[in-house]
């Protein structure tokens, strides 16, 4: 350590940028090795100022680090605190989506076989995740931003709806590209668009009633019992027929206006 | 007052890796005044100055984990405020840049001044302001030839030449 130390005087002069540049150098390099000099600089810095950004510091310190998914919601331009509600979805974390994706993919690839039961497994899987996603991501259990939100200036409504439609369109977006990178038949690759569609928007439609989590598992049990009851002797894809289609259309057309007249119940 | 305030600083900064909060504080407490000045000395804009800095302890915060343990942790501070100060001044070109020139004073006092102080000294007050914030921003701030360039204002290639030109001239001055 060396014994050369600045006094009061350079100190202040320092700070006050008066020092010619070589003696400034070397103080500068001084003081990264010395405590006792730094410390004659702390009262040339107004508290007041000190005090402003430390008040910034801890805030983005005490901030929690927004997770992937937020980031890349905010990186496309969603609002902040839109972003935040929507990343504390359960349904919309990594591990759910992970999982989804394993289920999909399994399915997919069992779709390969020569008969058509691995189709069907995959086009009878794709609808039910979004179902899952979405009754997960309401409820006192499943949210766990909901007291938050209940308190929070902001229509209930409005937040179900940007979740279900972020959920909905991430696993419809994972179903699409398991279906476009492993099946090869054309029209197969959407069919379970619509059957998603009408099953979420059911599920919504009850929640506004019932327990979320009882409503999806629910709609996905009737739609595992119907697709079930139409294939009990041979594999058919009755149900992503023409009329299939039209019916599930009818479904979320319905839902949907339900859907909006009980608005009121997610408050 | 807690006991923190009498732990030294790599002491602390291991405590903040463990996310101890108070440890930051007594950290910011010591470390931010001289920050400030010394970052003021090169950006005249006070607000660039206090953005760079809050960047700097958040930064501390976050990364404390990589510090190596070995040297000066102001050095290490020193390192993390000078490159915010320089994201800042990227992310704002438009304000006047960098105030190395500000503290260069006309270029008689500067030879009046290099004769008091010892042989680098007078070596150094007979650089042109030029050559002497290139010496300044590479071997003092420890910025790469990129970035002292980027805070002076000039292509990398410049401070290149320019550093070589100031070493000769040392070089002569002090041989």
């Amino acid at each position: 350590m060396s014994t050369w130390h600045m006094d009061d005087g350079l100190a202040v002069r320092y700070a006050d940028g008066e020092l010619n540049p070589t003696l400034a150098a070397s103080v500068e390099a001084h003081l990264l090795a010395c405590d006792q000099c730094r410390s004659l600089l702390a009262p040339r810095v107004p508290r007041s100022r000190l005090d402003r950004v430390w008040a910034e510091v801890a805030d983005a310190v005490d901030t929690p680090a927004p997770g992937p998914f937020e980031r890349l919601l905010r990186a496309i331009g969603v609002h902040d605190h839109t972003a935040r509600l929507l990343g504390a979805t359960h349904s919309l974390r990594l591990p759910w989506i992970a999982a989804s994706t394993v289920a999909l993919l399994f399915a997919a690839l069992a779709s390969g076989e020569t008969t058509r039961w691995g189709l069907l497994s995959y086009l009878t899987l794709a609808p039910i995740l979004p179902v899952a996603g979405v009754a997960v991501a309401f409820g006192r259990d499943g949210d766990p931003a909901h007291e938050i939100g209940l308190a929070a200036p902001y229509s209930m409504f409005r937040l179900m709806l940007m979740r279900a439609a972020a959920v909905l369109t991430s696993s419809s977006a994972l179903a699409l590209v398991m279906g476009l990178g492993l099946l090869d038949d054309d029209w197969t690759v959407a069919a379970w668009l619509l059957p998603s569609l009408a099953l979420t928007s059911l599920t919504l439609v009850l929640s506004s009633r019932f327990d979320p989590r009882h409503c999806g598992a629910a709609v996905a049990a009737t739609w595992l019992v119907v697709v079930v009851a139409t294939n009990l002797r041979e594999p058919s894809l009755a149900m992503f027929g023409g009329a299939g289609q039209a019916g599930y259309l009818a479904i979320t057309f319905v839902s949907v206006v339900l859907l909006f007249f009980r608005r009121k119940e997610f408050s | 007052m807690s006991e923190h305030e009498s732990w030294t600083d790599a002491r602390l900064l291991e405590a903040v890796a463990d996310r101890d909060r108070r440890a930051l504080e007594v950290l910011y407490a010591r470390h931010a005044p001289w920050l400030v000045i010394r970052l003021t000395r090169r950006c005249a804009d006070p607000a660039l100055v206090d953005e760079a800095v809050q960047d700097t302890f958040v930064a501390v915060w976050r990364t404390a984990r990589t510090w190596r343990g070995k040297g000066e942790v102001a050095a290490w501070i020193w390192g993390i405020g000078i490159r915010r100060l320089l994201d800042q001044l990227r992310r704002r070109p438009a304000v006047p840049l960098p105030a190395y020139d500000q503290v260069m004073v006309s270029a008689e006092e500067q030879v009046l001044l290099g004769i008091e102080y010892g042989e680098l000294g007078q070596a150094m007050g007979r650089l042109s302001p030029e050559l002497r914030a290139v010496v300044q921003a590479t071997v003092l701030d420890g910025l790469t030839t990129r970035e002292a360039g980027r805070l002076l204002g000039i292509p990398a290639g410049t401070v290149k030449t320019r550093m070589m030109r100031a070493k000769a001239l040392l070089r002569e001055e002090l041989v």
